[in-house]
């Protein structure tokens, strides 16, 4: 099973840990926008894997559960020394994400020259309306925790949705050292850090039927942050 | 328990978790943790061949007025030395197993999917 170079700019990286319930739609949805895809399976305990290897789509297993920061840090290493692509893009398992947006996305930083596109839900009005009020006070006390400790000035705190450049990835991205949710503070921090033209775009998120990460778990984000390694 | 008490206690614990933290990123903490032990133990020992002049200059430097606090003073920053050092240990051996991980998955894919580095 080799990747074929339909798309020949992005490598969609997709982590999933018990996904079995929307991995074949997620990627079904992807397949019809983007051809290079690969699936991070972290340690998934139900039956993803076979899903995965049923779907004949590129796989890396995890033989545990290392957590999604620790996932995109393998699809992203991946990207850098098994692939030529250009760009990669994060994505989310779970089908919370729009594939078509991606691609605007991509199509949005090959236009303006840009290093990184950033998923955020928060710079069209419309699409806030679907976020769940609390989830939707979280993610803003989370973007000012973020500009007050780490200088990092963006709406979205925690958007899964990222398009990558090879050169950012390479120089500043990886490795990746916060294994868990954290790691997307991390992501933004070397974004900000790397002084790359970067920006961010409209993009919502798809909350209906969807296992979504608990607000609560970003009492475990912070504290996280607060003792871990910077 | 006096002012300089709760001050020197505030520090030591202050001090044993900057240690453990500073540590973490070398093989040190292995020393730091050996070294915790040989100075309670040395502590204890004194504490049982010179009862008197130990418990005493000990309550004196910490500045705790009643012998039977120090020892609960010490029992208290000796747990929390421990509990840093060891939680500081847990968290480097699981970065250092998940990026195992990483790697053992990356290899894993190379040979099976034949996709050759470039």
């Amino acid at each position: 099973m080799t990747m074929s170079c339909v798309n020949e700019k992005a490598l969609i990286i997709i982590a999933a840990y018990n996904e079995s319930s929307n991995i074949e739609s997620t990627l079904q949805e992807v397949k019809d926008y983007f051809s290079n895809i690969i699936v991070i399976n972290d340690g998934s305990d139900d039956n993803t894997l076979e899903l995965l290897n049923k779907l004949r789509v590129d796989t890396i297993s995890h033989c545990i559960n290392i957590g999604q920061g620790g996932s995109l840090g393998t699809g992203l290493a991946f990207f850098l020394k098994h692939t030529n692509l250009e760009y990669a893009i994060t994505f989310d398992a779970d089908g919370q994400h729009r594939p078509n947006q991606a691609m605007e996305m991509l199509n949005f930083a090959n236009k303006n020259n840009l290093y990184a596109v950033l998923g955020s839900r928060f710079l069209n009005k419309e699409y806030l309306k679907s976020i769940p009020f609390t989830k939707r006070q979280t993610l803003r006390a989370a973007s000012i925790y973020e500009k007050i400790f780490y200088s990092i000035n963006l709406s979205d705190a925690h958007n899964g949705l990222r398009v990558l450049h090879r050169k950012l990835v390479k120089e500043h991205l990886v490795p990746i050292r916060n294994f868990d949710m954290n790691h997307a503070t991390e992501i933004s921090k070397k974004i900000v850090d790397s002084t790359l033209p970067f920006e961010e775009f409209p993009v919502d998120i798809i909350y209906q039927n969807k296992d979504s990460q608990s607000t609560i778990n970003a009492v475990n984000i912070t504290i996280a942050s607060l003792l871990k390694h910077r | 328990m006096s002012i300089y008490a709760k001050f020197v206690f505030f520090a030591v614990v202050v001090l044993s978790y900057s240690l453990s933290y500073v540590f973490a990123k070398t093989n040190s903490i292995k020393a730091l943790e050996k070294l915790l032990i040989i100075f309670y133990a040395t502590l204890l020992l004194l504490s049982v061949l010179f009862p008197e002049a130990t418990v005493v200059s000990v309550s004196q430097l910490l500045g705790v007025s009643r012998y039977t606090d120090s020892l609960l003073f010490l029992f208290i920053v000796l747990s929390l030395s421990i509990n840093f050092v060891l939680t500081r240990k847990v968290v480097e051996m699981d970065q250092r197993i998940k990026s195992l991980v990483q790697h053992i998955s990356l290899t894993r894919v190379t040979e099976r999917n034949g996709l050759t580095p470039k």
